[in-house]
């Protein structure tokens, strides 16, 4: 007997399943959010971080960068189109001014067209301790990746001026 | 004692489950939508805001007025986790410079007592965009090179602090 009890517990049972497909299934977003993890973990350096193993995080961050990338960091006067082992080199170059560094990444938005492109917008939090001294930065940052062999790649990034002198 | 007993552990009402829908989803709505909660992290706004602190950032500061000088505001990026607090220090087609650590707007030093530490930032006169405000931390006790400050999108800025 269909009772208004049991058609509610049905209907919680159908949006329970609906909401763990949703969850479960793959999808372009998720593999780009999964991208921009493995960023955020790898640009993080503890205190006690060896060469070796900078240097395989430094190859694991360039590996999420398609050969060549546009990048434009105006700061730092890094800007132009960049082979990944250039990448490499200024990732290893910049964590090796660090003694430890977290990277966050935060209110992350992802917009997927339909030709293999995602427009990704993001916050990054960077909190660490250069030398004698600590260091804190937020920067917004743009970027561009696209599904090359399967795998999301960024093609450019940039980061965005908010605030300029 | 019997409403002590009554508003710790209440009968769970239909009243009583719709009563607490309603008021936390107001209480949603009102968090993440109007005053939405700041926890300080950093010094770039010391002594005013202390790392660790605590302030709200008012939505509707400015809904119907435009952010002046001396005003603290709330800066976002990409979103609303994390922002920047800042103070109003110039505003579209205002010269803005520094001289020796002193702040000049339109070329007139501006009393800044909000600010504790001496610096000796230089800044080139510059004019301010339309559409755009000059903001600047309150600690100038740091190198200028490592203050975040500058002139930004009004559309940028997400309200005002409460206190």
């Amino acid at each position: 007997m269909v009772t208004t009890k049991n058609a509610g517990i049905l209907l919680l049972v159908l949006l329970a399943v609906v909401f763990a497909l949703f969850r479960l299934l793959p999808s372009d977003e998720k593999a780009i959010r999964k991208q921009l993890t493995v960023f955020a973990q790898n640009a993080s350096k503890k205190a006690d971080e060896k060469p070796v193993e900078g240097l395989r995080k430094s190859r694991r961050i360039a590996d999420l960068f398609n050969d060549p990338c546009r990048i434009s960091v105006e700061a730092v006067d890094f800007t132009g189109t960049f082979s990944r082992q250039q990448i490499m080199d200024r990732i290893l170059m910049v964590r090796a001014t660090f003694n430890a560094v977290t990277v966050k990444l935060h209110d992350i938005s992802i917009q997927v067209s339909e030709e293999n492109s995602a427009d990704v917008r993001m916050t990054l939090r960077l909190s660490g301790q250069r030398q004698d001294h600590a260091v804190a930065d937020v920067q917004e940052i743009s970027a561009t990746l696209e599904k090359i062999d399967g795998d999301w790649l960024f093609t450019s990034v940039r980061v965005v001026e908010v605030l300029s002198r | 004692m019997n409403w002590v007993k009554s508003f710790f552990l209440p009968k769970i009402t239909r009243g009583f489950v719709l009563r607490l829908l309603v008021v936390t989803a107001t209480a949603f709505l009102i968090f993440s939508q109007v005053l939405i909660p700041l926890r300080i992290n950093g010094h770039s706004m010391e002594p005013t805001y202390r790392d660790g602190g605590f302030t709200f950032c008012w939505r509707f500061r400015y809904l119907l007025t435009e952010p002046a000088h001396g005003d603290v505001v709330v800066i976002r990026f990409s979103g609303r986790r994390v922002v920047l607090l800042k103070r109003v220090v110039a505003l579209a087609g205002e010269t803005v410079e520094f001289r020796s650590g002193v702040l000049f707007v339109n070329g007139q030093p501006v009393d800044e007592p909000y600010v504790q530490s001496a610096s000796d930032w230089q800044l080139a006169p510059r004019v301010v965009e339309p559409g755009k405000v000059y903001v600047v931390g309150d600690n100038r006790g740091v190198a200028m090179e490592r203050h975040h400050f500058g002139q930004v999108d009004r559309q940028r800025i997400l309200g005002g602090v409460v206190w």
